[in-house]
Parts: C-alpha cells; sequence; structure tokens
C-alpha cells in the first residue's frame, strides 16, 4: 500500500492564519519583522546588524522589502525551510537555542499572501555559496535557484502588494505597526517610507524602560507615550523568575471593579500582547503596565501570553514587585501614599484585606463610613479603641444616629471590603478591636427602665404589642439618645433572612412550600424590634393616652412604625402603604373634630 | 421615602462581593414585592438566584427559586424558568438538614418530570441523584446512577449538562466515593494537569483527588496538587468545605501545626451562613486532627482561641468543633437512615489515635 500525502490549500491555510489565528492582515509586518530579527540573532547573538524596511514598487505595484544583516539561507535551506509549511526554525540548525529566538513556528512567511500573491527572497548564507532566489506563490508554488545578482550576507524579503490590499502598503499603516510591534527590539529597524524623507528609526535606543537610573518623570513620559495614560505615579516592577521587567503605572481613575486588564507585554523585545489581562494579580487593577520579558512564552498567535506555570510565577512576583512598592511609600513617602488611596481606595482594600502585613502599614490612611461620616480608619481607631460595625448598610441606617448621640464608635461594614478590613485592622493592632454590631443587641443594650416607668409606661406598651403584633413585630421600651427620636426599627439579618422564608413559603408552591417551612423553623426565630424611646415628649405623652384614649394611642404607634420603617429605608409593603394612609386619615379626623368642639365650647 | 428602585439595587449589585451582592437583591426583591410589581420581582430573584450560587448557604436559592417556579408555573408565557438554576437547588437541598428525604424524592422527581417536558435526556436527572446519593451517603445508589449517567451521557448531551471539567470532576467524586481510587485519579488527569478547566475546576478536583494522589499517585503529584489547588481556594468561603481536605492532607503527611493552622485560619467561614454538610465536613476534618492533638498529649495551639475580647480559649474551641462534627454526622444519618457519616467518624478518630 503506497502512503499518501495530504495536499493542502495553501489559500484556506493563509485564510486560516489570518481570519483565525492572527487578528489581522496587518500581522505580515510582524512576522517579516520577526523572520528578519531572528535572521539577525541568529547571525550575530542580536548585537549587530540593523533591519531596514523600505517601501517601493515592483512592475507598478507597491512593494515592501525588508532587509536584514542576518544569516541568510543557502540555496538547500531555501528549499528545505522555505517549501515546507511549519518546519521549524532554520536556525535550529545552525545551533541557536530555540528558546532564545522570538518566532519558532516556521509558518510565518505565510501570513505574507494575505496580502500578496507572490513573496520573492534574496539572501546569501553567512555559511559561504552563491546568492540565492526563492519565489513563492500565493498558488502554493515555490522555485528557488543560484542567482548572479549580488546581496551581501543576510536577506531581503519582497512582498508586492495584491490588487485590493494596497491599504496594508500605505507607509503611515507600515510604520505605525512597526513602531507597534517593534519599538521596544533592540536591533535597530529602520522605516524608508518612499517618501523623500529620511528613514525613520523605528526603535526606541534610550528606553526608560530598561534605565535603573530613569527619573520619575521619564517614567511617566514613556507612559504617556506607549500606554496613553496620564498616571498619576510610575514605578519599576520585575519578577526574576520569569526575566521580566517593566513599569507600572497607576491610573489616573479608578476603574469599575472586573473591568478587563490591559497590560502591554513585550516578549524578547516584540510586542505579544497591548491587552494583556494575566499579567498581574487581580487586586492590582489600579496600574497598568508595560514589560518586557525573555521567560514568558507567548501561544501560537504570537498574540497573547501562554497561561503556564510560568505566567503564574511572573504574576505572583510581579503583584509582589507592586506590593514593595506600596509598602515603601506607606514608610517614606506617606504624601504619595495618600495621593494613590485618593484614587484607588478600593483596590488597596482588597489588598489590605488578604495581607496583614500590608494592612498594618496603609489602613490608617483608608477611608470607611462611620457614624461620625466619612473618616481614616486611623482616625477611627484613635477615637475608638474598642468599635463596631454593621454587616450591611440597612443597618447601619438603623443605627448609626443612635451611635452617633451614644458616643459608640460604629463603622459600615456593608461595602465592598470594608467589614473584612475592619476585622483586618484589629489582628493588626493590638489596642484595637471591633465586633459585629447585632441591631437588637445594640438596641437591648439601652438603657433599661425603672420599675416605677415600667408601670407607667405599662398601658401604651400594651397597645404598641397588640398594633405591632399585625406586622409580626416585636415592641420594646428603652431609654436611648437622641431624644428627638421617638423610635427605632431593629431589623437584623436573621429577621430579614426569615421573613423573606415566610413570604417565600406563602407564595411558593405546596412542594417547596414544604420545605420552606422546614427551613424556616431552622432558622433563628427572631422578629423586627420597634425599640419606642422613653426619654421622648411624644412617648411620655402617648403614655398618658394609652390610658385614656388606647384607640388615639395605637393609631399613633402605627404611624412611629411606619415612620421608622421609612427612616431605615425600608420599603413599604402593600399593607403597610394601606395603613399609612388609615392612620393619617384617622389622626386628621380626631385632631379636626377636637379643635371643632373646642371652637364649639368657646 | 426611600428613592431606591429595583433596577438601581441590581445594577449597583455587579461591583459588590458576592455576600454584599446577595444582601443588595434580596433588598431589591423586598421593594419589588411592596410595589406589587410582579415583573420586576422575577428579574430580581432570578438575579438573587445566580448570586446566591456563588455564596455558601443556599437558603435565599431555595427561597428565591421556589418564588420564580411558582410564577412560572401560574403565567409561563410571562415568566420563562431557567431549569439551569433548578439544578443548584438540588444540589443544596440535601445539605440541610431541616429538607428531609421525602421532600429530597419530590423535588427530584418535578425536575425529572420537568426536564423531560423541555426535550431533555436522562443524563442530567440520573447525575443529580448521583449527587444526591453521595450527599446521603448510599453508595450503591451512587455506583447505580454513575452508570445510568455515563451511558446516557455517550447517547446524547442535552443543553442542561454542565460543563466538561465539571462532568469529569463529578465523576472524580462518585468514583472516589465508590473506592475506585485509581480510576479516580486516571480520570481527573486533565483536570489536575490543566487541561480541562471551569470557574471552579480544577478548584474542587485538586483538594478532591489530594488523599488518593497522596495514597498511590507518582512521586511529588500530591504537593503540587495541594499548592496549586489550596491557592486556588484559599480566599473564598464558599469553598469551606474544600479546606477540609487540606487539613486531613496536613495530618496525613505529619504536620500537625500546619493542620491546626488551617482549621484556625478557616473556621470564622463557619461564622458565615453555611449550609449544615459543609460544616459537617469542616468540622469532622477538624475533629480528626484536634483528636490526635489529644492523643498525643500535644497541647492545642493558642491560634485556635478566639481572637475577640472574653472569646473562648484554644481547648474551648477544640471542643466545640468536636462536638459539633459529632452532631452534625448524627443528625445527618438519622436523616438519611443510615451510617455512612459517623462510620466516617470512627474511621477518623481510628487514624487520630492510632
Amino acid at each position: 500500500m503506497t502512503r499518501e500525502q495530504f495536499s493542502v490549500d495553501l489559500h484556506g491555510v493563509v485564510d486560516l492564519l489570518s481570519n483565525h489565528l492572527y487578528s489581522g492582515p496587518q500581522v505580515y509586518i510582524r512576522e517579516l519583522l520577526q523572520n528578519a530579527i531572528d535572521a539577525t540573532s541568529a547571525r550575530n547573538g542580536g548585537d549587530a546588524g540593523t533591519v531596514r524596511f523600505a517601501l517601493g514598487e515592483v512592475d507598478g505595484r507597491p512593494a515592501l522589502h525588508v532587509t536584514d544583516e542576518g544569516v541568510g539561507l543557502s540555496l538547500d535551506e531555501a528549499r528545505s525551510f522555505m517549501g515546507v509549511i511549519g518546519r521549524s526554525s532554520k536556525r535550529d540548525e545552525i545551533g541557536m537555542a530555540r528558546e532564545s529566538l522570538i518566532g519558532q513556528f516556521g509558518v510565518g512567511i505565510l501570513s505574507c499572501f494575505a496580502v500578496s500573491e507572490q513573496v520573492r527572497v534574496l539572501s546569501t548564507s553567512a555559511a559561504g555559496g552563491e546568492t540565492i532566489t526563492w519565489t513563492g506563490d500565493a498558488d502554493g508554488t515555490w522555485v528557488a535557484a543560484t542567482t548572479d545578482n549580488a546581496h551581501p550576507v543576510g536577506s531581503t524579503v519582497t512582498v508586492v502588494a495584491r490588487h485590493g490590499e494596497e491599504r496594508w502598503f500605505e507607509p503611515d499603516t507600515i510604520q505605525r505597526h512597526l513602531v507597534r510591534y517593534g519599538q521596544l527590539l533592540k536591533t535597530p529597524v529602520l522605516f524608508d517610507r518612499d517618501d523623500g524623507t529620511t528613514p525613520v528609526l523605528i526603535t526606541r535606543l534610550d528606553v526608560a524602560l530598561r534605565s535603573a537610573h530613569a527619573t520619575p518623570d521619564e517614567l511617566l513620559d514613556f507612559g504617556r507615550e506607549v500606554l496613553d495614560i496620564a498616571a498619576i505615579d510610575a514605578f519599576p516592577i520585575s519578577s526574576t523568575s520569569s526575566q521580566t521587567s517593566g513599569i507600572a503605572y497607576v491610573l489616573p481613575y479608578e476603574p469599575a471593579p472586573g473591568a478587563a486588564r490591559a497590560d502591554q507585554v513585550y516578549v524578547k523585545g516584540m510586542l505579544v500582547d497591548e491587552d494583556c489581562e494575566k499579567l498581574l494579580p487581580e487586586w492590582a487593577f489600579f496600574v497598568r503596565c508595560i514589560v518586557e520579558s525573555d521567560g514568558l512564552h507567548p501561544t501560537a498567535s504570537r498574540e497573547e501570553l501562554h497561561e503556564d506555570d510560568m505566567l503564574e510565577v511572573a504574576r505572583e512576583e510581579l503583584g509582589q514587585s507592586v506590593r514593595s512598592h506600596l509598602m515603601n511609600i506607606a514608610s517614606t513617602s506617606p504624601n504619595r501614599l495618600e495621593a494613590l488611596l485618593a484614587t484607588h481606595h478600593l483596590s488597596m482594600k482588597a489588598l489590605a484585606v488578604s495581607d496583614p502585613e500590608f494592612c498594618a502599614l496603609v489602613t490608617d490612611w483608608l477611608p470607611v463610613h462611620t457614624a461620625e461620616g466619612y473618616m481614616k480608619i486611623g482616625e477611627f481607631r484613635s477615637r475608638h479603641p474598642t468599635a463596631l460595625y454593621t454587616e450591611s448598610v440597612d443597618e447601619f441606617r438603623q443605627v448609626a444616629p443612635v451611635a452617633l448621640a451614644q458616643g459608640i464608635g460604629l463603622a459600615c461594614g456593608g461595602y465592598v471590603y470594608d467589614g473584612e478590613l475592619l476585622e483586618a485592622t484589629a489582628l493588626a493592632f493590638d489596642d484595637f478591636s471591633v465586633d459585629v454590631a447585632k441591631v437588637e443587641d445594640l438596641f437591648r443594650g439601652f438603657g433599661v427602665l425603672t420599675d416605677a416607668e415600667v408601670a407607667r409606661f405599662a398601658a401604651l406598651i400594651a397597645v404598641a404589642q397588640e398594633r405591632l403584633e399585625l406586622h409580626d413585630v416585636e415592641a420594646a421600651l428603652r431609654r436611648f439618645e437622641p431624644a428627638e427620636t421617638p423610635g427605632m426599627l431593629a431589623v437584623s439579618n436573621e429577621a430579614r433572612e426569615l421573613r423573606s422564608l415566610q413570604r417565600g413559603g406563602e407564595q411558593a408552591n405546596n412542594l417547596f412550600s414544604g420545605i420552606l417551612g422546614a427551613i424556616q423553623e431552622h432558622v433563628p426565630q427572631v422578629r423586627p424590634m420597634l425599640c419606642l424611646n422613653a426619654d421622648n415628649r411624644i412617648i411620655a405623652r402617648l403614655a398618658d393616652t394609652a390610658t385614656t384614649d388606647p384607640e388615639l394611642a395605637g393609631h399613633a404607634i402605627d404611624l412611629l412604625y411606619l415612620q421608622a420603617l421609612m427612616a431605615g429605608h425600608h420599603p413599604f409593603q402593600a399593607s403597610e402603604a394601606a395603613l399609612l394612609n388609615l392612620s393619617l386619615v384617622e389622626l386628621i379626623d380626631r385632631a379636626t373634630t377636637t379643635q371643632t368642639r373646642q371652637g364649639d365650647a368657646s | 421615602m426611600s428613592t431606591e428602585t429595583v433596577e438601581g439595587l441590581i445594577s449597583s449589585s455587579y461591583g459588590l462581593n458576592p455576600r454584599q451582592r446577595v444582601n443588595t437583591l434580596v433588598r431589591a426583591v423586598e421593594l419589588a414585592d411592596s410595589q406589587g410589581d410582579l415583573d420586576a420581582g422575577f428579574e430580581a430573584r432570578e438575579e438573587l438566584v445566580y448570586a446566591s450560587y456563588y455564596v455558601p448557604g443556599g437558603v435565599e436559592l431555595v427561597s428565591a427559586f421556589s418564588w420564580l417556579l411558582a410564577r412560572h408555573d401560574e403565567d409561563p408565557e410571562r415568566f420563562y424558568l431557567n431549569l439551569w438554576s433548578y439544578k443548584w437547588v438540588v444540589h443544596a437541598l440535601p445539605s440541610m438538614l431541616a429538607v428531609s428525604l421525602e421532600q429530597i424524592e419530590e423535588v427530584m422527581a418535578d425536575v425529572e418530570t420537568r426536564f423531560e417536558a423541555s426535550g431533555e435526556g436522562p443524563a442530567v436527572a440520573a447525575k443529580l441523584r448521583m449527587i444526591i446519593a453521595e450527599m446521603t451517603g448510599e453508595v450503591d445508589d451512587v455506583r447505580t446512577y454513575m452508570t445510568i449517567w455515563r451511558e446516557a451521557l455517550e447517547k446524547r448531551r442535552g443543553w442542561l449538562n454542565d460543563c466538561g471539567a465539571c462532568d469529569e470532576s463529578s465523576y472524580v467524586d462518585a468514583l472516589l466515593m465508590i473506592g475506585e481510587e485509581q480510576q479516580a485519579l486516571a480520570e481527573g488527569k486533565n483536570l489536575i494537569e490543566g487541561r480541562s478547566t471551569c470557574s471552579t475546576e480544577p478548584h474542587f478536583t485538586l483538594g478532591t483527588l489530594l488523599a488518593t494522589a497522596r495514597r498511590i499517585g507518582p512521586d511529588g503529584l500530591a504537593t503540587d496538587m495541594r499548592k496549586r489547588g489550596y491557592r486556588l481556594i484559599r480566599d473564598d468561603p464558599k469553598f469551606y468545605s474544600l479546606v477540609a481536605k487540606y487539613v486531613r492532607d496536613s495530618l496525613t503527611t505529619g504536620d500537625l501545626n500546619r493542620s491546626a493552622e488551617l482549621i484556625a485560619k478557616h473556621r470564622s467561614w463557619g461564622e458565615v451562613p453555611q449550609d449544615e454538610l459543609s460544616h459537617y465536613i469542616f468540622t469532622s476534618a477538624a475533629r480528626r486532627t484536634l483528636l490526635r492533638f489529644e492523643h498525643i498529649g500535644k497541647p492545642i495551639p493558642n491560634g485556635l482561641a478566639d481572637t475577640k475580647a472574653n472569646g473562648k480559649s484554644a481547648d474551648a474551641v477544640a471542643k466545640d468543633l468536636i462536638a459539633e462534627a459529632e452532631r452534625l454526622g448524627a443528625a445527618f444519618d438519622a436523616r438519611n437512615g443510615n451510617s455512612y457519616y459517623t462510620d466516617n467518624l470512627e474511621a477518623d478518630r481510628v487514624f487520630a489515635t492510632r
């Protein structure tokens, strides 16, 4: 049986590469650059040689010539390596380690056929021998031969524009992509635009990125130019294990949590990803960075990084770099840290929560919402060495006025990271402790009444218990500041959960009604509590009214309950909205009737 | 009066951490209900169901889903029910001691009817039954439903099937439950090596296969799994039960102090609403380590003590954890009508005191 070989449709392969593997036809510029750099590195270890891109014409068509002073090709090498799709780089054959090269896949030249019908190579091998030509066509045929045309050691690749693809040969387009892909290459790259101007040097020979002595301004300028951001701070970062180093820029705005990162990654000087999401830990969303690496591995498309162990190590070490910088400025330049926190306190909180050492350094500058207003934790803990925090914003709203009036240190732990941050702060400092404020506990701790007072308010309490029972709310009477507040409603998370289960059970089908009922019996049986304030003058008066006119006192209790609901931002149920209407009408009726009687009497 | 809107609360919930997101969505549900707006209530509860999946516990999930189910049954045209989340409910129920086996069975019957009516094959329901059997300690049922599930899956993969990585992970769990460790390790290879991933994998498999890798895996595998696995779960209370695997592994490798450190570090996760089965899994692992301390006469590390003022001593905390594991184990066995969890507790005691 004879073995047959696959027939490969080159057009299909090119389509596959340019439409599926690569991000677009412009990639041919990168691949040409890549091949030229590989060839130069193979000959000189990257220390010498210049790569020249030049626009021109061939047979009246726009053409791009790329000349390198690299290792060149012999006729055998051209036949062997340029005519077989997917064969590894020729540089392997002459002893270059694969890792020292940028490109490794041997298919890059095919990307030229996305914009051209023909690719021509003129080359002289560094190993000696005659100059050769290799011409490949988009139909998959190629021819290689020696030639009398002279060419110095190295190669010139010529790509002629296909009809309809001229836009990829515009000088501005080529220059833009050359800068994009190759500005950090160490091998000089020149571009002749063929418009009478001096060839442009694409590579940045004096790169702030690589200078240990670059000033902060130079780093910021570089970021402005390359990342197009006006960062508020910049600092070097590095990962030794992955041979990666670069600059982190502190964003001048707070990105939305979960927003995609967009770091720029260069591998061996060539752009691999300009929207990399994987390079830094999630918590570092306040910086964007530019890094170059000799150790990270691009995927086959060379347009993103391979998610492997090396990238994981790099992510951890680069994150460590960012953290070290923050710790350094926390102890040496608090003003610089404060400027950063003004914009990025969320990110800092995220880091502080998971890192005790960092927490101890920065927590005092981080703001939290307290009963006394927004305050830095440092100030909060110096005012209140023993403090409380609520687990939800709702609970905070309920008890903040009371805590304020009574001098209790209360913070809201219901915002992102704040509860955990306060706990972490308490662990970091021996002279500060926090506990979760349970609303009902706080209310129960209010001033207890004497027996005589209890007797005086007994009728009111009885009325309140009767009225509030209809809403499944407990009534209590305490003494608390501020005296202007007649009553407060405490709805703990447990009470809320129980209510939710009760409502769910009532509205579920039979199957789930039973299940919710069973669960309900297992959760704490906590009811909301309306705590009336014995120090309030209205409540004091109502104590008497409850004896003489229990019905009027009942309407007043209804309204106090509804007012407490509103004060705590609790939505009204339909029955409560109806009650508001009814109670108001009743009270107005009572008030106007009394006035009429008084008028009649006079 | 509050100026909050249901839409506004839903939008603002997206940037919050999972627990805060659930709390905000509970508020959105209350608001929609107070306005008598069924459509807004449906939308808010759909969001709540998704958000609840990312927090431990399950009460909010079951409560919100049951409401969605009832509204869908009343008016299927108006209220489209995403059956996918019904699977989460089934996962949650056996973890709650309050829910009886009969109720779980009734729910499964309902699931099977609805899945079949939607054109789904038998694979998903068989997998759910297999998972229920795992959670209720019915080893023979695990074997039976695992076979039905795998055969059905080969014939047809429906739209309600879990992702490939989750299916591989569930297969590994079932194989471990029926004692096929060698095969479990082989089937979990793709997950362990990172070739098969999703939002919860390899988080689970690196933990569930850790003890097996330690016993029969190649050199270095368990150590590598431990390093990678713990890193994935160490900051998320949803993985409370998985921490148990690392507590156990530390004891197995003789690192008693590390095992106690893990207990001390993660036991506060038990204070947030957790389902009772996760709580049993964590406390039973803690019990195994703490019994070991007791057996060899080594003092319980102070790190286990309560950090709050007037908190319990390390010894008192250890005592509580041991008692809690035993209480929960007995309660689950009473509910399940078998001795699976108490047998495991006894095996742990034997290990700790050998």
